[in-house]
């Protein structure tokens, strides 16, 4: 490069070349030190960067490009026995918008032409309000901002909207608005089981029922991708990627079908509002393997808005109000005499209006004349003095035994939170009057799946089946893992359980349960009216209620329907239209056939007459 | 590079203008008389340049091929990002159709719940039946009285009247305005809020509790359930 001084080329450029030559030079000069200078920064820098923390840098470019993401994993859905959807996780969007960067007039592009308008906030606010379904000042309030209010930097617009609905606000345009993603969990069904569903607070936690219980099941473990991405945002690709599938929750199927859990819903509301009751309650459970088909409440919460229903009935009121059963109760003192070999179901009776006993004075709810009549007579008419002379052949513990094998005054685990084991105290805490009313239902409590459980035991031929509500638990790619059933506990003899039964067939034939019989089926079961305490001991209201089975020979559904503290006078109360049409629905649902055999049911009275008035 | 570039300009054979000093003719000049005869000089002559024999189609083929590697790597860094924005486009369209999927499935969900199903048999005036009687096929006997369906027993929709009446849409819940309309699904039952919204609740949604459905926001100490109180016998 080096210009030549000497030779023919040097004489070729003539005097010129002798002006410019120093010139030359210094630009060279000037050109290499400048490279040189630029060459020991770049190599400053190399050393810099590859000699003195060369992990650290690269680890800072990597993290730079990196990006990581949690895979969330899908909730699974909840069930009903016949694969219906009761609880599934859906999709949905939270519409904020920034209200200080929020201008009175923007620009968006037409959809239609794809030319840029220009639009004023007033126009878009009146864009949104069919959209979100909003009145046009509460939309400003959001979207703008109060008048004269500092704006915020954060402001809902609209929470949890569909997909489309995000889309089509979206397109509206308004810059600063935002739409941010979330799953919530959808009801399709509203308030049918909701009670048992439970449901999720608004930040996706379990927060009641079998949300709670069975959220290890339902959540399932989230999972985690990490990647590159270029300065567009776009995954560069074959650079290091990681990715750690979600594991998706495990669908749960129940045991309720929502068939009749909604025909007992509409039973139960349409009876609160007849009685104006407290709240009127039902279970319906298949006999032969304990599945609890519903349990409906007169106030159910709807588990999309559980806030609007009272705390007190966010859980079925089924697992959760015990209550003093009254004569249903006295199935366990009738089972445990027979059982004991003390009693007979024809074994004959006088029974008066009032009987006394250890300076204790029983007495009838109604007053009637003395009757010669059978224990399966007592049972029948539901006599309190009866029951007693029947009870007070065993020992306070042989009958306290009795009552604590059926599951009386234990928790009973269907996997609902808050259940209640109800109280039942032993008899050596039993005062002297306590020791003949829990004979017929009173001084201790249970809830209305207590009763469904004793009742199962009488109509399972004796074997005693754990209610369960959870059937299965479905893998995301569709194994089925049953619950496996509860293993069948022999509480009474085949005998005691099929004289029971007649006992009960009874009381729908001739005592207190007339109302309970349904046109083609054979019908048992044992109402009762027990007193309910309030809170400060004393008794002021009633629990009524009424256990039925069918077809009572061989039952294979049963209901039981409690109604607590209607108002009005008792004699008219009646949960009997409520049992007739939930036993009607179930029948019907499940195609169980009409009994062909004749009722088998005791006499009531001793003699040839059988119709005797109540007075 | 100079040797190639030469061989381009000065085609072999043509001898160059005498213009340029290095390659001018040679001048012979007269001998000088007494002089001795002077040494001849080699007259200077264009000669042709070395051919580079398989040089020239070497380098072309080598250009060729880092321009056909380059090529190819442009192509494939190309079609392997344009493939990157392919998945991003399928990837929306996939979370398009899910979203519609999913939208059509609440949507049949919400139908085929058994409220939905009573309100539209109520609305087309179907009725409940009435008792049924059944045929044994074994004995051909009939089991049962049937009776027939009475024109006013259409389908109650308690359940459905409660959803309405507490106004939950699915669309949209408004996020500010009224604190009743709130969804508190966020607040446990310890939460004093949730107890206003529901001493707030209308009369004909809970007509059940009119002994505790109204009470005031002091009575409830608190906390959602009122405190338990001395309560007159009623019966």
């Amino acid at each position: 490069m080096a210009a030549p001084r000497t030779g023919t080329a040097g004489t070729r450029t003539g005097d010129d070349g002798t002006r410019q030559q120093p010139r030359t030079g210094v630009r060279l000069r000037a050109g290499l030190a400048m490279a040189l200078v630029m060459l020991l920064v770049l190599g400053g820098r190399l050393f810099f960067v590859q000699g003195l923390d060369p992990e650290g840098i690269a680890q800072a470019a990597v993290k730079n490009r990196i990006r990581a993401q949690t895979i969330q994993a899908e909730r699974g859905q909840i069930l009903d026995s016949e694969g219906r959807v009761l609880a599934a996780s859906v999709e949905r969007y939270d519409l904020v918008v920034n209200q200080r960067l929020l201008k009175s007039e923007f620009t968006r592009k037409n959809q239609q032409s794809g030319e840029r308008e220009k639009v004023t906030i007033d126009q878009a606010i009146a864009e949104l309000v069919p959209l979100l379904d909003q009145d046009a000042q509460t939309l400003r309030t959001s979207i703008v901002g109060r008048d004269g209010a500092e704006k915020k930097g954060y402001s809902y617009v609209a929470k949890g909207v569909t997909p489309e609905v995000r889309n089509a606000v979206l397109a509206v345009g308004i810059p600063s608005l935002t739409s941010e993603q979330r799953t919530e969990r959808n009801y399709p069904n509203g308030s049918v089981a909701g009670s048992i569903l439970g449901f999720m607070t608004s930040d996706g936690k379990a927060a009641e029922g079998l949300e709670l219980s069975q959220d290890g099941a339902l959540s399932g473990t989230d999972g985690k991708k990490t990647y590159e991405v270029g300065a567009d945002g776009i995954r560069i690709p074959m650079a290091t990627m990681q990715e750690v599938d979600a594991v998706d929750g495990q669908d749960v199927r129940l045991t309720i079908n929502s068939d009749i859990q909604w025909a007992a819903q509409e039973a139960v509301m349409a009876k609160q509002k007849q009685f104006n009751a407290e709240w009127v309650n039902a279970v319906v459970v298949e006999v032969k393997t304990g599945k609890i088909r519903a349990l409906a409440d007169s106030t159910t919460v709807d588990p999309s808005d559980p806030g609007a229903t009272d705390p007190e009935f966010r859980t079925s009121t089924t697992v959760t109000q015990a209550f003093e059963p009254g004569s249903t109760g006295k199935v366990a003192t009738f089972a445990a005499a027979l059982e004991e070999g003390v009693l007979e179901p024809t074994e004959e009776f006088t029974v008066k209006n009032s009987y006394t006993i250890q300076n204790e004075k029983i007495n009838d709810s109604l007053k009637h004349a003395t009757f010669q009549m059978t224990a399966a007579g007592i049972f029948a008419r539901s006599y309190n003095t009866g029951t007693v002379m029947i009870g007070s052949r065993l020992t306070n513990e042989q009958r306290y035994q009795w009552m604590k094998k059926l599951g009386i005054g234990a928790r009973i685990e269907i996997g609902l939170p808050s259940s209640n084991p109800g109280i039942f105290a032993p008899p050596a805490a039993w005062d002297r009057r306590q020791q003949f009313t829990t004979m017929f239902g009173q001084a201790y409590t249970q809830t209305a799946l207590h009763t469904a459980k004793i009742f199962q035991t009488v109509g399972n031929h004796g074997v005693q089946i754990e209610p369960s509500l959870i059937e299965a638990y479905i893998d995301p790619d569709g194994t089925e893992h049953p619950v496996a059933a509860a293993t069948p506990k022999r509480i009474f003899s085949e005998e005691t359980s099929e004289e029971m039964r007649r006992m009960m067939e009874s009381v729908v034939d001739a005592g207190t349960g007339t109302h309970m019989a349904i046109e083609g089926y054979r019908v048992g079961g044992k109402s009762g009216t027990g007193q309910a305490a309030g809170p400060t001991g004393v008794y002021d209201g009633h629990t009524s209620s009424f256990a039925g089975m069918v077809p009572i020979d061989d039952p294979k559904y049963l209901v039981v329907v409690t109604m607590h503290r209607p108002k009005g006078n008792w004699r008219t109360w009646s949960v009997g239209d409520t049992f007739t049409r939930i036993m009607s629905q179930t029948l019907n649902t499940y195609d169980v056939a009409p009994s062909t055999t004749e009722s088998q049911a005791y006499k009531v009275f001793v003699g040839k007459n059988q119709k005797y008035s109540w007075d | 590079m100079g040797n190639r570039s030469q061989t381009r300009f000065v085609p072999h054979g043509i001898p160059a203008t005498a213009v340029d000093g290095a390659t001018a003719r040679a001048f012979v000049p007269e001998p000088a008389h007494g002089a001795p005869e002077p040494r001849r000089r080699t007259a200077l002559s264009v000669v042709p340049a070395v051919v580079g024999g398989r040089r020239l189609p070497f380098a072309v083929f080598c250009f060729g091929v880092m321009l056909a590697a380059l090529a190819t790597v442009l192509v494939l860094n190309i079609s392997v990002s344009g493939g990157q924005y392919e998945v991003v486009k399928l990837r929306n369209q996939e979370q398009a159709l899910t979203q519609e999927n999913e939208a059509l499935s609440q949507q049949a969900q919400k139908l085929e719940a058994p409220q939905s199903v009573a309100a539209k048999a109520a609305e087309l005036g179907m009725v409940v039946p009435g008792s049924v009687a059944s045929i044994d096929l074994d004995t051909l006997k009939v089991a049962g009285t049937s009776s027939a369906a009475k024109a006013e027993e259409s389908p109650t929709s308690l359940v459905a009247d409660r959803e309405t009446a507490a106004g939950t849409s699915p669309a949209a819940e408004p996020a500010t305005g009224s604190t009743a309309a709130e969804p508190a699904t966020g607040s446990t039952a310890e939460d004093p809020a949730t107890g206003s919204t529901t001493g707030e609740e209308p009369a004909a949604d809970a007509p059940a509790r009119t002994v505790d459905a109204d009470f005031a926001g002091e009575e409830l100490n608190g906390g959602t359930i009122p405190a338990p109180a001395q309560q007159q016998p009623q019966n």
